[in-house]
């Protein structure tokens, strides 16, 4: 091992994971410490040697500034750019009547009739419950809404995604900032889920919890998220507050009753582009800056429909 | 056809048809070529950090890839095995059941010989052996001494993002 080069080490380094370059990286110095000449490892020149080899608007997604993080290392770097390389999924999905097709995490079926029986079942009861007992009924009279949020979280560069539909019917599409997987789950089951608006949730327990568990980034920019409604196309937006919701109409604004919906998100230019089928109809927000997921929402609908989410090449202006 | 003797550290000497044996740029810069290529006589040429065991099975390589060139390795990989990224049946067999030793004997030969296809896959052996490995069991297939406890303490703290992901 001693007689391998430096150049030779790097090479075989090169054809690893990041996991795997941090693994050799931690085994001795010669392949861990920083070099008085390069000044960061051998393991962090090869993951930096990785990232200089993909395409331009791949690395645009994780940009190396002399303000990084002390903590942020070539290494990180190139393991988050492999998961910003990998397919957009829904991994959340919160609310009731939607789930994965078949596993596949690209795919979720919503089908809200079954919650509308089982919430007009609830009604019910409460509405015999309240008879008898000359009780107020307390249940709420949302009806069924659910999201997807997406897996890739989103800091730099530009990121567009394809949404295929089979059915349109009160679906909105959109950016969210990261959310807490776990704290979202806890709330999922309390005061009925709901998507009003387009600030996903409105449980006023699990707003407080955000809100405190909002870390620096949510600071950076005044949109917490916004979507685009596919009827009748306007563009819904909440704050960092989670306060107010603003609906807005935009120029290009067009409804999508079906086909595709695509999105740009442009983190350099802090805008978001709405495409339909392929046709750019403009830019639906700007003032966007910090992290961001993909957001799916559906509040209401009455008939089931699937929902993919793709990463598709940006249709020419 | 032309012939040239490759000769080891030790004096041994290795003949092989001069076109297979250009895929080495060392082999190629040591000769007075014309533009084309052609030269009148080979000339012997001595490979001095390679010894006879090692630089036997490079002159196997080079033989069989005059007569089938190895296909380009896809990056990113497509597997986390070595046969998984290289098809062809020859190559796969080549390095089967070689000990580590010669395998990074071969590694070194090829990076002092400069023969491309040759490290392309002797590196990508070495890095399939390595994937899905902890630093303790890369140690061993690499032979590296332990980290002493400060060492280790200054490793894990330069990458911690990793552990807390």
């Amino acid at each position: 091992m001693k007689d391998l080069t430096d150049d030779t080490v790097l090479y075989i380094g090169s054809f690893l994971d990041p996991l795997g370059m941090l693994n050799v990286a931690l085994t001795c110095r010669r392949f861990g410490s920083a070099t008085s000449a390069h000044h960061v490892s051998l393991m962090e020149q090869g993951a930096r040697q990785s990232i200089e080899a993909a395409p331009l608007y791949e690395r645009n997604w994780v940009p190396y500034t002399q303000n990084s993080s002390s903590s942020t290392t070539w290494i990180g770097l190139y393991y988050e750019l492999l998961k910003l390389r990998s397919p957009p999924s829904f991994n959340t999905i919160l609310g009731r009547g939607i789930r994965h097709i078949n596993k596949n995490k690209h795919h979720v079926y919503v089908s809200l009739r079954e919650q509308y029986q089982a919430q007009q079942l609830q009604d019910a009861k409460r509405l015999i419950l309240r008879k008898r007992n000359r009780l107020m009924t307390t249940g709420d009279s949302n009806y069924a809404s659910c999201v997807a949020i997406g897996n890739h979280i989103m800091r730099a560069g530009r990121h567009y995604v394809k949404f295929t539909m089979t059915r349109v019917e009160k679906i909105s599409f959109g950016i969210i900032k990261p959310i807490d997987e776990n704290l979202a789950d806890d709330h999922t089951h309390t005061n009925g889920f709901s998507s009003y608006g387009c600030c996903p949730f409105t449980s006023p327990s699990l707003l407080s919890a955000l809100s405190s568990s909002r870390t620096q980034d949510s600071y950076k920019s005044n949109v917490y998220c916004c979507l685009y409604n596919t009827f009748p196309g306007t563009c819904q937006w909440c704050d960092c507050n989670m306060m107010e919701r603003t609906i807005d109409n935009w120029t290009g604004m067009e409804y999508s009753l079906e086909g595709d919906v695509g999105l740009l998100l442009d983190l350099d230019e802090g805008t978001l582009t709405v495409y339909k089928n392929g046709r750019r109809l403009g830019i639906m927000k700007d003032g966007i800056t910090g992290e961001y997921c993909w957001l799916m929402s559906i509040q209401g609908a009455s008939n089931p429909t699937a929902v993919q989410i793709k990463r598709a090449p940006i249709p020419d202006a | 056809m032309q012939t040239i003797k490759l000769i080891s550290r030790s004096g041994d000497p290795f003949e092989l048809p001069y076109a297979a044996a250009r895929l080495s740029h060392v082999v190629r810069d040591a000769q007075a070529e014309e533009d084309d290529g052609v030269i009148d006589t080979p000339e012997d040429v001595q490979i001095i950090k390679v010894e006879s065991r090692c630089l036997e099975k490079v002159v196997e390589f080079l033989k069989h890839y005059h007569e089938e060139p190895l296909v380009e390795i896809k990056t990113p990989l497509e597997d986390n095995t070595f046969e998984g990224n290289v098809k062809q049946e020859w190559y796969q067999n080549f390095l089967k059941g070689i000990d580590q030793p010669m395998l990074f004997d071969l590694v070194t030969a090829a990076n002092f010989m400069a023969i491309q296809p040759l490290l392309d896959i002797t590196c990508l052996k070495v890095s399939c052996q390595l994937m899905g490995k902890s630093a303790e069991e890369i140690r061993q297939i690499l032979n590296i001494p332990k980290l002493t406890a400060e060492e280790e303490e200054a490793a894990r703290r330069d990458h911690r993002w990793i552990f807390d992901d």
